[in-house]
């Protein structure tokens, strides 16, 4: 019975922990644009993460170490770098957007400024990390963050032409306005918002943290094959309520407004109550896994003690790392720059640094020195290395394409 | 590998299972920095490790407990932790809560 | 492929606005007035809903300020341009119009919200329709 609950909590908390800032908005962007047309890109990069997050948590349960140890091991010093500089600059602006995806949900429910309640989430993050268990941390916000099933309720309360729906997502191709150029590069922000790669290196750390050993591996997959897909059913469902309101309207979602405000268009101010608590929670439960996985990549790159399983101050260049990070994000979002914008920005440098992510995973996950017997079959290598093969294309034409489109314009 | 004659004799191909390897303290479980490099005995035939560097520190070989997906090495009056130590002392051990475990 | 689709897409583009000056701009006209229209219509979705009672005032606050600032992001994008022809400056002239316009009713209800007055607020609701459907003509003016 302590077990099926466990599964449960780890199932709910995936779904909940799936959707952050990058998600939101690249979702509602692109249903607003594209209607469904790109609903596809949403079910290659659940897909993708699937595959690759339970290669981590197979490397993690077997091995006790997570990705990033593993990093420099096998691809040297050199290019293991090169990985590291990409994985945290990547992950450091996804904090920065999360952190103002906070301060922007806050300023949505009070009418505060959100500059002036950036500070104080950027506190909270840290106060959070400082002083909470990682696995209440990580139970509370993924839990509340299920409140953004409330967009689900709303597609189905605006009452939309399902067959359109439909008809739209099985036509993967630009619409009115919209080129080819423009298409692709917002096919590659949402394929970045669903791989985004903190959330491989949150995961495999995740599992060193709650001490997963061989007798976890049921719980990891379970949270990789069932949590996921359903978080991607999530975002699916914020992308229909702009398909249904703003396409055929021709508005363009800029704002974190516009992306909540179809749910208060559905249900009224409970809706939107619920969905400002879901964003706020699932920004915030973001903004603690980035931090997280900024101190995570570091230390474990050079070996330094890191987690939440010991006290602060034994891990104390671990937490310093965040508190940096946490300053630096801080920083940049008081220069005025849009959140918004560079939520747009950070999926799309995810998406150019994705295969230095996933390669070192794939070849990890074939290596019986860490997964002894659990190795990697024929099928699971063949799809991950289509997929790297995917993630470099996406890769390779993400600046070309930015340079192109005006950043989408 | 030297050392007490039961464990010597394994043979490890010492860039894939040693070079930035995590190393861990024995005595506490402790991460204790990454192998950045591996001193071989020449002399020897077939050459043995001879000791493991880490940052500045020298490890020798009969100070390596165990060999797995990590490097578990007896630190006694190593110090491995100096640069982790600094930053507690003149950082994190001043703010409120370092010493706490999280609840 | 994709890029190579990508770069074909893009010397098209080049290629067709170097051409003709006065296509140049009414390729800038579309895009500016697509830019207003969206922030238009949400300006009037948050006051129809408002009216509803489906919203808070802080947050249709919020919305419409951010609209505010978009429509006039929009209009400064536009007012930049060169008219070189007499056809071109006729244009010019009739897309800063109703790009004022378009502003003008966005920023009133910006006022009326501010002042918690929810009838200004929908008095503006006919100024936003119309302005939202002229802007959606000029739109489909270029792609």
């Amino acid at each position: 019975m302590k077990k099926v609950l466990g599964v449960t909590l780890g199932i709910l908390t995936a779904i909940g922990g799936f959707v952050d800032i990058g998600d939101l908005v690249t979702n509602a962007l692109v249903g607003a644009r594209f209607g469904m047309h790109m609903a596809w890109v949403v079910v290659v990069g659940v897909i993708g993460i699937c595959l690759y997050a339970e290669m981590c948590g197979r490397v993690v349960a077997m091995s006790g170490r997570p990705v990033f140890d593993l990093v420099r091991e096998r691809l040297g010093p050199r290019t293991g770098l090169l990985t590291l500089v990409a994985s945290f600059l990547v992950t450091l602006l996804t904090l920065i957007a999360e952190i103002g995806g906070v301060a922007l949900a806050l300023e949505l429910a009070s009418g505060v400024h959100y500059l002036l309640w950036m500070p104080l989430a950027a506190f909270a993050v840290w106060l959070v990390i400082w002083r909470v268990k990682f696995s209440r941390l990580e139970q509370v916000f993924g839990l509340l963050g299920l409140l953004l099933v409330v967009f689900a309720v709303a597609l189905f309360k605006l009452g939309p032409d399902w067959g359109q729906l439909l008809h739209q997502a099985t036509r993967p191709h630009p619409i009115g306005h919209e080129d080819w150029a423009t298409y692709a590069y917002y096919g590659i922000a949402l394929f970045g918002a669903a791989m985004t790669p903190y959330e491989v290196f949150f995961f495999s750390s995740g599992g060193v943290e709650e001490k997963w050993t061989r007798k976890d591996l049921v719980t990891a997959r379970s949270n990789v094959f069932v949590g996921f897909p359903l978080g991607g059913l999530l975002s699916l469902a914020i992308m229909g309520c702009a398909a249904v309101l703003f396409l055929p309207a021709g508005i363009k979602v800029e704002t974190l407004g516009q992306v909540a405000l179809p749910v208060a268009v559905a249900l009224g101010k409970l809706g939107l109550a619920i969905v400002l608590i879901g964003v706020f929670a699932a920004t915030f439960g973001a903004a603690l896994e980035t931090a997280l996985s900024c101190g995570y990549t570091i230390a474990q790159y050079r070996g330094w003690q890191w987690g939440k399983f010991v006290r602060p101050r034994e891990a104390s260049r671990f937490h310093v790392v965040i508190i940096v990070c946490l300053v630096l994000a801080m920083l940049t979002l008081l220069t005025a720059v849009d959140p918004v914008q560079v939520t747009e920005y950070s999926v799309v440098f995810a998406a150019v640094a994705l295969p230095l992510t996933y390669l070192p995973i794939l070849i990890v996950a074939n290596d019986p020195d860490y997964v002894g017997q659990e190795k990697n079959g024929p099928v699971r290598n063949a799809v991950g290395l289509v997929y790297l093969a995917l993630l470099t294309v996406a890769s390779l034409a993400a600046i070309p394409l930015m340079i192109i489109t005006k950043g989408g314009q | 590998m030297p050392g007490t004659p039961g464990e010597s004799g394994r043979v490890l191909h010492a860039q894939l299972h040693l070079l930035d390897r995590q190393l861990i303290d024995q005595a506490d479980g402790h991460l204790a920095g990454k192998v950045d490099d591996v001193e071989l005995d020449l002399d020897a035939d077939p050459p043995v490790v001879a000791a493991l560097i880490t940052g500045r520190e020298r490890i020798t070989a009969r100070r390596i407990v165990g060999i797995d997906t990590a490097v578990t090495v007896s630190v006694e009056d190593l110090d491995l932790d100096y640069y982790d130590d600094w930053v507690e002392n003149h950082v994190i051990a001043k703010i409120p809560g370092a010493r706490h475990a999280a609840e | 492929m994709r890029r190579a689709v990508a770069v074909a897409v893009l010397m098209v583009m080049v290629l067709s606005s170097c051409a003709d000056p006065d296509q140049k701009l009414r390729s800038a006209a579309a895009q500016s007035a697509r830019d207003a229209a969206s922030e238009v219509r949400t300006t009037q979705v948050a006051v129809e809903q408002l009216r509803a009672h489906q919203l808070w005032s802080q947050s249709a606050g919020q919305i419409v300020g951010d609209a505010e600032k978009g429509v006039e992001k929009a209009t400064s994008s536009f007012s930049a341009q060169q008219p070189s022809t007499e056809t071109s400056t006729r244009l010019y002239e009739q897309v800063t119009k109703t790009l004022d316009d378009a502003q003008t009713a966005v920023t009133a209800v910006r006022i009326a919200l501010g002042n918690g007055d929810l009838a200004a607020a929908e008095q503006q609701l006919t100024a936003l329709r119309q302005s939202g459907a002229d802007l959606g003509r000029i739109g489909e003016l270029a792609k």
